[in-house]
């Protein structure tokens, strides 16, 4: 067979582009991804021992389930484990019907049973959020009887300090809720696979859930490292210890300081914000001299110039000037309260008064209101107000609080979606305790009537008149609308926010071959 | 007679000395800065977020700190605080040392095989690790305030005053004069206090010049891991620390009190290590 000049040049071009594609193949980097995913975390999940202790956030929301949910864009509970609900005498009684076929991460169902025995874990220990009673009414109907005709009975069964159900199998003895943690068994789309006290903690998909959600896990490890030290989990995360921090906000600290996000961006990580009803403010010790006067409450308010607060923080949050909580909260836009920086009436203000000096304390642990601390002691200086800045370590400064030895202090209201209910009480309603803000007859008349309404209208107007009340009185002087944030390595992927936590189910790492 | 002499060694010894006058004049240098702070600096603790982590420039020479306050401001009020804090925790801590130590060595017997042992217990933990934990439970108990710390340093930093003196009084004691001094009938306190301890306190100036530098350097370590002198009160460790969150973007804010930090302790070794040379000579011919 004769080879033509035509067959020559074609077998040639065909060779030359087999071998050119082949080689483009070769260059091409090949995506793979990582197995394992590790968050830096400040607090150990307290995966042993007592089961009302286990840490608010990630066991919370990543192994339990709850019966239902808030959502605050609506300001409705909404279903979850629980399919619907009828509320009875009055809504002392809520009787729930659960969901049929969602099961543990061990493969036993999930039912009334352990319903009754994850809430009586709570009621035994007469626990904040803990109901009067459970009872199961058949296998997928449990009925919740409570103290108090009130909508925060709705929030007690999702608040970031009750619990989500839990298998009776979770405590040894099984099934008794006066029992020890060993094992905690969720419906969550992780399950515990080991837990070191204090040091870390591995999850991995429970493939029950992904079942029932249909969904794939990309990973195959969850990691959980327990770094305590703000800064220094900054430091793992940038070495690459850790992919992923996160915040436990459950309380106003254990968070990736604020001041460090712009850092952190700028040097290629990935800040997720989102934005939550907590505010920070400046409480008052308003039972005694000089801010038991609420002019001098005022001159604080005035003094502040809450622009400059946002800017520590590059404006990562909000300047708090149209009211005591951010304007998605439920009423917050309509009761239309606005805080002014009005230098010349807080100078008018103190100038009558004889003020002699005024304690102002701060927690050192942290970095951030350590910041806003001093930036308010200069504001309220400028006015005229001889205030002195006691930087304090934690313990000191929770005694100092408890004993009432302070004029001003860094604090806050709020917190995320799901315990805005809970801190209404926590912060504004009897019974006198070291975390209230401000109480006085009209402000906790106000705040009562919202937490007495299940109706979300009435309630909304509600809110209104006790966001006014509390204005009008100076109970607090806001300073900043606070946020959620993770702050991730580049090459993470699929970490999102559901109900102001941050969910991994979807969370991958890509790795380069 | 005392007076001549001694104005004599400094003129004739001290400021001949290189290392003397090196040191010395960077001690006064910053002690300058920190006495005539209030004059020269404005007020260190105002705030202004529109000059936020400015670098440094004719209006703020250091550069200004995360809350707009000006750097120079804050290190030369802070030159106040520690020099203040190092001298207080020097000198408290010689006059304790010494005492223990004079006592100790002079006395000799069970007396000084307690307070040896005591030495010999302080010497063996780390003394910055002591310093730690002293503060974090003071911390606890009191909060933390400047005499917090001073108290904590003070603690552990006698020990080397009490041990060097004893060691002095020890070779003293046997001295032709303490024994002439003894059989005319002199009182025990007499001969520590009029030839004793005169005669031991040019090693102990050395040591406490040479102390000083540790002790700023103590004290910056614990204002660093935020266990000493809190904000808003300048002083050099603290500002350190508040400025390592910003090293990449404000680099201005750590290399100015580190510097600071750096040049009084050099000022305070290099002026021991002068003293050590001229006293030591001094020693040898007398």
């Amino acid at each position: 067979m004769r080879l033509t000049r035509r067959d020559f040049v074609k077998f040639t071009g065909i060779g030359i582009s087999t071998f050119l594609g082949m080689s483009l193949l070769g260059c091409t980097k090949k995506e793979t991804f990582k197995d394992t995913l590790v968050i830096g975390y400040a607090d150990d999940l307290k995966l042993r021992g007592d089961p009302a202790k286990i840490d608010r956030s990630i066991p919370k929301f990543c192994v339990l389930e709850r019966l239902i949910e808030y959502d605050l864009s609506s300001d409705d509970f909404v279903p979850s484990l629980a399919k619907k609900w009828e509320i009875e005498n009055d809504g002392k009684r809520i009787v729930f019907e659960l969901r049929k076929g969602i099961l543990f991460s061990d493969g036993t169902e999930m039912d009334a049973n352990a319903v009754k025995f994850t809430y009586d874990i709570l009621v035994v220990r007469k626990h904040s959020v803990a109901p009067k009673s459970v009872e199961v009414i058949d296998d997928y109907t449990v009925a919740f009887n409570f103290d108090e005709a009130w909508v925060l009975n709705f929030a007690k069964l999702q608040d970031v300090h009750g619990l989500g159900v839990m298998s009776p199998k979770s405590v040894e003895p099984e099934g008794d809720p006066n029992g020890t943690l060993v094992n905690l068994i969720g419906t969550g789309p992780f399950k515990v696979v080991e837990y070191v006290e204090n040091q870390y903690t591995v999850l991995e998909p429970n493939r029950y859930w992904f079942e029932r959600t249909g969904l794939e896990p990309k990973i195959k490890k969850l990691i959980v490292k327990v770094i305590p030290d703000e800064d220094t989990r900054v430091l793992a995360l940038r070495s690459g210890e850790v992919d992923v921090l996160i915040d436990n906000y459950h309380g106003g600290y254990d968070y990736t300081p604020r001041n460090q996000l712009s850092a952190l961006k700028r040097d290629g990580f990935k800040v997720l914000t989102k934005n939550i009803p907590y505010t920070w403010i400046v409480a008052f010790n308003y039972k005694k001299e000089p801010f038991n006067d609420v002019e001098m409450r005022w001159a604080v308010n005035y003094a502040i110039n809450r622009d400059e607060i946002a800017k520590i923080f590059d404006e990562w949050v909000r300047p708090a000037w149209d009211g005591m909580f951010p304007p998605e909260a439920p009423g917050m836009a309509e009761a239309n309260v606005r805080y002014e920086y009005y230098l010349e009436k807080a100078r008018d203000i103190v100038s009558g008064k004889d003020v002699g000096e005024i304690k102002f304390i701060v927690d050192n642990s942290q970095s951030d209101q350590v910041l806003v601390a001093q930036l308010v002691q200069q504001q309220l200086k400028d006015v005229g107000l001889n205030v002195k800045l006691e930087t304090l370590e934690r313990g000191v400064y929770r005694d100092r609080v408890r004993s009432g030895d302070y004029d001003l202090r860094i604090y806050y209201i709020g917190g995320s979606e799901r315990t805005f209910y809970m801190r209404i009480f926590w912060r504004f309603l009897p019974p006198e305790k070291p975390w209230k803000v401000y109480m006085s007859d009209n402000v906790t008349e106000k705040a009562m009537a919202v937490v007495k309404e299940f109706d979300k209208t009435k309630r909304r107007q509600k809110f209104v008149e006790f966001y006014k009340a509390l204005y009008e009185e100076a109970g607090v002087a806001p300073l900043y609308y606070e946020v959620v944030a993770v702050v991730e390595k580049p090459n993470v992927e699929g970490v999102k926010f559901e109900y102001s936590e941050p969910r991994f189910y979807s969370a991958y790492v890509r790795a380069y071959a | 007679m005392e007076f001549a002499f001694a104005s004599e060694v400094f003129r004739s010894r001290i400021f001949k000395n290189n290392l003397c006058t090196i040191g010395f004049g960077i001690i006064l240098f910053i002690a300058m800065l920190g006495l005539l702070a209030p004059v020269i600096a404005d007020d260190p603790y105002k705030t202004n977020l529109a000059e936020r982590l400015k670098p440094p420039s004719l209006e703020h020479p250091f550069g200004t700190d995360q809350l707009g306050r000006d750097l120079f401001s804050r290190v030369v009020h802070g030159a106040r605080t520690s020099l203040f804090v190092a001298m207080t925790i020097s000198l408290i801590s010689m006059a304790i040392g010494c005492l223990i130590g004079a006592v100790s060595g002079y006395f000799g017997g069970i007396i000084d095989d307690i307070i040896g042992r005591i030495i010999d217990v302080f010497l063996a933990i780390p003394e910055l690790v002591f310093n730690i934990a002293l503060v974090g439970i003071f911390c606890v108990a009191y909060g933390v305030s400047t005499w917090n710390v001073i108290l904590a340093v003070v603690i552990t930093n006698w020990v080397s005053y009490a041990r060097i003196t004893r060691g002095i009084v020890l070779s003293l004691k046997e001295k032709e004069f303490v024994l002439c001094a003894k059989a005319i009938g002199a009182r025990d306190s007499y001969i520590l206090l009029r030839h004793v301890i005169p005669n031991a306190i040019g090693p102990i100036i050395v040591l406490a010049t040479l102390n000083m530098g540790n002790v700023i350097m103590t004290i910056a370590s614990l204002g660093f891991l935020g266990l000493g002198i809190q904000p808003p009160t300048p002083e050099w460790g603290q500002i350190l620390n508040s400025g390592k969150n910003y090293i990449t973007t404000a680099p201005w804010i750590t290399f100015f009190p580190g510097l600071f930090i750096a040049l009084s302790v050099l000022g305070f070794n290099l002026l021991g290590e002068g003293l050590r040379d001229v006293l030591e000579k001094r020693t040898l011919e007398y």
